[in-house]
């Protein structure tokens, strides 16, 4: 025995995965580094196992080797692992809410448990189903892997064929970018139906003070969710189609909105804060959206009448 | 650009060692006596790279291997199996057909340098 030599060997094995054939790769590894220390360096000593096992490699590195190809997730599944997660985490999401709004404890068997919790207590919730969904889903495309055999998971398959259509001028729309935004989401639902209003300033049971008028706060905090929304809603169709008429419904809903902002009757007083009163944030409010939505709306039907013309032009052309 | 030199080489290595050890492997042979035989042929191969390619080849059913004393030393035999011989020949030919290809490219090349 050479405890240097085997001290080396357990370090290894502890890096090692799968642990079926370990003792046949340790075995291998010490017939070789003695073999190395008796015809190399003539013969086996200490000093000498020490020289090869300086030179054989570190443990993890070793290790690596030995395990390069053995993926836990396939690398055709990975595209799943995102995928899957947030499907999952909306349905997490809806069973927190619902959880929230019944004020009562959720079960669905054997997967999740959503205890009963306050609203604030039900956003520090949120990572956790994240990363909890994230590891349910990284199992079971792990146990698909350790199949061996060439699966077709399910996933959506819809492509919608919209007349006129160029492609939007959006960048590829990215699973993790829609569950931030769905956390985002909410967390500011969370904190809307918890405060009833957006607006404030502090965060807590105690210590939050309003901006504005209960009245005011509701309507335009439920405006903003609204806005909110939308955007996320498009966002998610931007996976089925890149077409343009999704920024233009986006940005017509959004203008929609705005109108209805503007034209709700509600009671202007001077705010609590001196230097923002209700009417100077409404306006705003509504002015912001309203350009922001009409310059997107104007853009998107330039580009799309430009495309009908083109389109026109060439059918012109080839006749 | 050391570090392309030896991205080129990774990449280049992968199925010419796989070729190399299943024709090494018509005798039996054990990992050191085989870096050994190797080197003496000219090819440096690496024991970290040389025995997860083993394991690798045996895991498909090319060669196979047995533990054998000799010397009071225990060592693991290898040997190529009817499967990793066919492998073997697909193999040559491939890297015949390639070396084909390759030569006309370098003389395609010559030819319009000149």
């Amino acid at each position: 025995m050479y405890p240097n030599l085997e001290n080396y060997l357990e370090e290894i094995s502890h890096y090692l995965v799968p642990r079926k054939g370990a003792e046949d790769v340790l075995a291998e590894i010490r017939s070789h580094i003695l073999e190395k220390a008796g015809q190399e360096l003539g013969g086996i000593g200490e000093e000498n196992l020490a020289r090869v096992i300086a030179g054989y490699g570190s443990p993890p590195k070793v290790a690596e080797r030995y395990m390069e190809g053995e993926s836990l997730i396939a690398p055709t599944l990975k595209g799943y692992l995102l995928r899957y997660t947030g499907i999952l985490f909306v349905i997490h999401l809806a069973v927190i809410l619902a959880a929230f709004l019944l004020k009562t404890k959720m079960v669905l068997f054997p997967f999740l448990y959503i205890p009963r919790l306050s609203g604030v207590a039900d956003l520090f919730y949120l990572p956790t189903a994240f990363i909890y969904d994230l590891g349910l889903v990284g199992i079971f495309l792990y146990f698909v892997t350790k199949q061996a055999k060439e699966v077709h998971l399910p996933w959506f398959d819809i492509h919608f064929r919209l007349p006129d259509s160029p492609k939007a001028r959006t960048s590829e729309p990215k699973v993790y970018l829609l569950i931030l935004m769905l956390i985002g989401f909410g967390m500011l639902l969370g904190i809307y139906l918890r405060f009833e209003t957006l607006f404030m300033l502090g965060i807590g049971p105690e210590g939050t003070r309003p901006l504005f008028r209960p009245a005011v706060a509701h309507w335009y905090s439920l405006a903003l969710l609204a806005l909110i929304g939308v955007g996320i809603g498009s966002y998610i169709a931007q996976f089925f189609t890149r077409s343009e008429w999704v920024q233009v419904v986006k940005n017509a809903i959004c203008l929609l909105i705005a109108g209805i902002v503007n034209i709700y009757p509600l009671e202007w007083e001077p705010s609590r804060i001196p230097v923002l009163s209700e009417r100077t944030f409404g306006t705003a409010f509504v002015l912001v959206v309203v350009f922001t939505s009409a310059y997107g709306l104007c853009r998107s039907l330039f580009r799309i009448g430009r495309r009908i013309l083109l389109d026109a032009f060439r059918m012109t052309n080839d006749e | 650009m050391d570090g392309d030199n030896s991205y080129l080489e990774v990449e280049m290595n992968r199925g010419f060692l796989q070729l190399l050890v299943l024709m090494a492997l018509e005798q039996r042979m054990y990992g050191y006596g085989m870096i050994k035989h190797l080197l003496a042929l000219g090819c440096s191969l690496d024991e970290n790279t040389l025995y997860p390619l083993l394991r690798r080849l045996e895991k498909n059913g090319w060669v196979q291997s047995e533990w054998e004393i000799r010397s009071d030393r225990p060592r693991k035999f290898y040997f190529i199996t009817a499967s990793g011989k066919a492998l073997r020949e697909q193999g040559l030919a491939i890297w015949r057909q390639q070396n084909v290809i390759m030569q006309k490219m370098t003389e395609v090349s010559h030819v319009s340098e000149s």
